[in-house]
């Protein structure tokens, strides 16, 4: 080994032995194939406590690290498929994506992305396979909700009348932290009523809107309509509510007049649950 | 007390502090902290809007705030991460923090982090790598980086320098801060043969701006640094001497896996109190063999511990 090129080859043999998948044995076979390096070359031998042992706790403790933020980030996911089923589906991850950020809070973004692509393809299971992706989605979503921007420290919003919609003068925007889900199931009751039960029971199978919003630092996790799902949408920028809801009608295939009808008893609730502000 | 020339860097002693932590963020917001100061962990904070930013900033208005960063990886073969350092600036920013500080390790390479402080071959070519980088980062963030000890596991045949020579020499060329971890000079002290109250001993005590304590894992073989436990009395002693030799510097508990209660955190804080006097707490070092412990935690990272 060079002088030069010791540090750097080090470090990729430990990042090595520490991410790859397999027994301690198998990391290090895949370590020397790599990087021309065996234990022996690398590892002083201290104090009665060998080479492979001191190593070992790095690399138990890298899959055993990640796995308990894996698990405090998906807890509705690891009630509902159990704690063996979970563990294994996060090891997975963990192993074959491993993190490029220097948050943790990133970690498991990519998650229910990876459990969509790793599903079985078994048809007689049909949609129930796609069920451990969409927890995760909106699990995932709650957590960024928790962390994005809201509008808690922002001025109190102007007064309004919903009625101001039909004089097209009022407008609206989605709150920044406001994250959007269309699901395969009904979730949104599931993922409230789960906190207590060890593994609940399979949510309903129907396509489903969830809006996810924040209001004094308390999230809200709402199922809501199409047409409700609609108008969010086109008020990801700052617009008016009679020109969103015109968009909302032709998306939901609604009519216009009962839509508007409708926005005008739901606006209050929207702003209630912060989902929506107006400007 | 000895006179120390320009003591802490210039920097205040701060008293002592304890982990602003989320567990305790329902406590804090209705109860006075009873402590001196807080240390955060910057990478929970980082782009972090919700709640955990409006504790942190009433807590930043009625007591010093010191930011303690876990990936910066001073020591790794990556370039540095520019896009990170100005993440942490920003926060700097906002929250005013006393210092900030980090570790002497490496986090990850080619890309790839691994969330754990891997220790650094100990050599000359080391040294140079990360003097040039800490280096960079003060002049970046326009102060003084303050870099802790790691606890570790393993030493590597290549190393020729010892960690407090090591720290030491940083210290000297590059006017670092040091934070010293009496709880990790002991852990490693075990696992790799040494004795700490050498390596204590031989700091340069005026670079050390922070000492933190906690409590250990005996797991038969070796130490681990799980954060979890009560301090030992054989750390509170090297605490005792760190003391002496600095001639007063903060203090900051850490507790980051089973975290108590606030106020039992304070109590145990409080500890230090009497043995700078000489009141050594008959505390013992925790035992568990089993296989599950692991170095250090992240609970305390976890959005919804």
């Amino acid at each position: 080994m060079t002088t030069e090129q010791s540090l750097g080859r080090l470090q990729l043999w430990m990042k090595t032995v520490v991410t790859e998948r397999g027994s301690l044995a198998d990391k290090l076979q895949t370590a020397t194939q790599l990087h021309g390096l065996s234990i022996e070359d690398v590892v002083a031998e201290k104090c009665d406590l060998p080479a492979h042992k001191r190593l070992g706790i790095y690399t138990s403790g890298y899959v055993a690290r990640l796995l308990e933020c894996m698990r405090a980030d998906f807890p509705a996911l690891r009630r509902f498929v159990g704690e063996p089923v979970f563990d294994a589906f996060a090891k997975a991850y963990i192993v074959t994506e491993p993190s490029h950020s220097p948050s943790l809070f990133d970690l498991g973004a990519g998650f229910p992305r990876f459990l969509d692509q790793t599903k079985p393809t078994n048809k007689e299971m049909g949609a129930l396979l796609d069920l451990p992706a969409e927890i995760a989605r909106l699990e995932r979503a709650r957590t960024e909700v928790m962390r994005a921007r809201g509008v808690e420290e922002e001025p109190a919003p102007p007064l309004f009348s919903p009625l101001e919609i039909f004089t097209s003068d009022l407008k609206v925007q989605a709150t920044p932290c406001l994250r959007l889900l269309e699901l395969k199931f009904s979730l949104a009751d599931f993922f409230d009523n789960d906190t207590d039960q060890e593994q609940p029971p399979p949510p309903e199978q129907r396509r489903s809107f969830v809006a996810i919003g924040r209001f004094d630092y308390r999230i809200h996790v709402k199922e809501i309509e199409h047409w409700q799902f609609a108008f969010l949408q086109a008020c990801e920028n700052p617009a008016s509510a009679h020109v969103a809801a015109g968009r909302a009608a032709e998306e939901s295939g609604t009519e216009p007049a009962v839509l508007l009808a409708q926005l005008v008893l739901w606006l209050p609730v929207a702003m209630q649950f912060g989902l929506l502000r107006p400007v | 007390m000895r006179n120390l020339e320009n003591q802490r860097l210039g920097l205040p002693n701060l008293g002592l502090g304890v982990g602003l932590r989320n567990q305790h963020f329902a406590y804090l917001m209705r109860n006075d902290p009873q402590v001196d100061w807080f240390e955060i962990i910057s990478e929970n904070f980082i782009d972090n809007f919700g709640f955990a930013r409006h504790v942190l900033e009433r807590m930043a208005s009625i007591r010093p705030i010191v930011m303690h960063g876990v990936s910066l990886s001073i020591g790794s073969t990556d370039p540095l991460d520019w896009e990170y350092l100005k993440s942490l600036k920003m926060l700097a920013e906002f929250v005013q923090p006393k210092w900030i500080s980090d570790h002497l390790c490496w986090t990850g390479v080619a890309n790839v982090n691994t969330h754990d402080l891997l220790p650094l071959p100990l050599t000359e070519e080391s040294l140079s790598h990360v003097i040039e980088r800490v280096e960079q980062v003060q002049d970046f963030l326009q102060r003084p980086l303050v870099l802790e000890n790691p606890s570790s596991y393993l030493e590597f045949k290549e190393s020729t320098i010892t960690e407090w020579d090591f720290l030491s020499e940083l210290a000297k060329q590059t006017g670092c801060g040091l934070l010293l971890d009496v709880n990790n000079v002991y852990v490693s002290g075990h696992n790799h043969g040494f004795d700490p109250e050498h390596y204590i001993r031989s700091l340069p005590h005026a670079s050390v701006v922070q000492i933190h304590i906690a409590g250990p894992t005996d797991c038969g073989q070796y130490l681990v640094d799980t954060h979890d436990q009560p301090v030992p009395a054989k750390v509170w002693r090297l605490y005792k001497l760190a003391q002496e030799l600095t001639g007063g510097v903060s203090t900051l508990l850490e507790w980051d896996a089973n975290i108590p209660d606030f106020p039992d955190l304070v109590l145990e804080l409080r500890k230090a109190e009497a043995v700078v006097q000489g009141v050594i707490p008959d505390a013992p070092l925790h035992h568990d063999p089993a296989a599950h412990i692991v170095s250090n935690p992240v609970d305390f990272q976890l959005v919804s511990a």
